[in-house]
């Protein structure tokens, strides 16, 4: 019988080491699982911060709208605001003043107002459409 | 990728968590693949087989019992699936009292060897390989490469560890013969 420590032989065996390992096509695992009837899980995604702040948009707006419009009219309970009368006698004026500058800043403009209305108007819409019903992307993820 | 414990893994698939699965047969994928393909000699067949032997290895695995490694259960599984499908016999026994003979020095052989550059050892070393039958070729990568033990290549291939042990004199043999050749030019 054969001596067995000539089996324990460390130069064969890093030598052999050293031949290229082959494997299967890329994909075996996943067709293995798949086999196996598992499906990789889709992580949920965590909406970042920002779009949050995004979708709110319209809201925010609508309350400003809402807001100026309170603030601005003769209802009954307005005198009942808090800082109403300063907002009247003093920033009400003020913002009358910068607005009318405006319209000066404008006043070269020779054109008919209403194609201007209608176009800033359209840019105006497509704007709210585009901050109203944008989706953010979806990614997927597997988990390991 | 630095794999865990078989057993690790065995246990989550176990208690529930399939892919967990995806990391065992990662790991193993390649020697089983080789084995199938060293026997069957198709890629394309020893994928399939590679395939089966890893949906046997699953729909199995709560029978496996730890008293040997996974990595041999799971290699006989792949061993016996290759050999059906190929109807081939299982590796036969060779007699025990055959003598081997060096004619020349493993010494000379290593130094030899050991003088060329990392490149030209793994050519070297590739081409010997491919002189010897697939099922030599099999013993040597179970036993050097894999580093199984006899007791393991035994119960892989069904044969006894007194016939593992001449097969793979023998193969050694073989291959400082086909080192030496490729050395000297012959």
């Amino acid at each position: 019988m054969e001596n067995d420590d000539l089996l324990k032989d460390d130069f064969l065996g890093n030598l052999v080491k050293k031949t290229p390992e082959e494997s299967p096509s890329d994909g075996f695992v996943e067709s293995v699982m798949a086999n196996i009837g598992w499906k990789p899980e889709l992580a949920p995604v965590r909406k970042p911060f920002y779009l949050y702040l995004k979708s709110s948009w319209p809201y925010i707006l609508l309350s400003l709208f809402v807001i100026v419009f309170v603030l601005t009219s003769d209802l009954p309970f307005s005198k009942f605001i808090p800082g109403m009368e300063y907002f009247t006698t003093v920033l009400l004026p003020y913002l009358g003043k910068v607005f009318s500058g405006l319209v000066n800043l404008f006043g070269f403009i020779k054109s008919p107002v209403l194609p201007i209305a209608v176009v800033v108007s359209a840019g105006l819409l497509i704007l709210l459409d585009y901050f109203l019903f944008r989706r953010p992307s979806v990614q997927h993820h597997f988990s390991e | 990728m630095k794999y865990q414990e078989d057993s690790y893994y065995i246990d989550k698939v176990i208690h529930g968590d399939v892919s967990a699965y995806s990391l065992l047969v990662s790991k193993h994928k390649n020697l089983v693949f080789s084995i199938a393909l060293k026997i069957l000699n198709s890629r394309e067949d020893a994928e399939e087989i590679a395939q089966d032997t890893f949906l046997k290895a699953y729909h199995s695995l709560s029978t496996f019992e730890k008293k040997s490694k996974f990595s041999t259960w799971l290699y006989r599984i792949a061993y016996n699936a290759a050999v059906s499908k190929t109807r081939k016999k299982k590796m036969e026994a060779v007699a025990i009292d055959d003598h081997l003979i060096f004619s020349y020095s493993t010494d000379e052989i290593r130094s030899d060897v050991n003088r060329l550059d990392e490149n030209e050892q793994m050519q070297l070393i590739e081409k010997a390989l491919q002189k010897l039958p697939e099922e030599d070729n099999l013993l040597i990568t179970l036993f050097y490469k894999a580093e199984n033990s006899i007791e393991d290549i035994s119960y892989i291939t069904g044969l006894s560890e007194s016939n593992v042990k001449v097969r793979l004199h023998r193969i050694r043999k073989k291959l400082y013969d086909s080192v030496h050749q490729l050395m000297t030019g012959n």
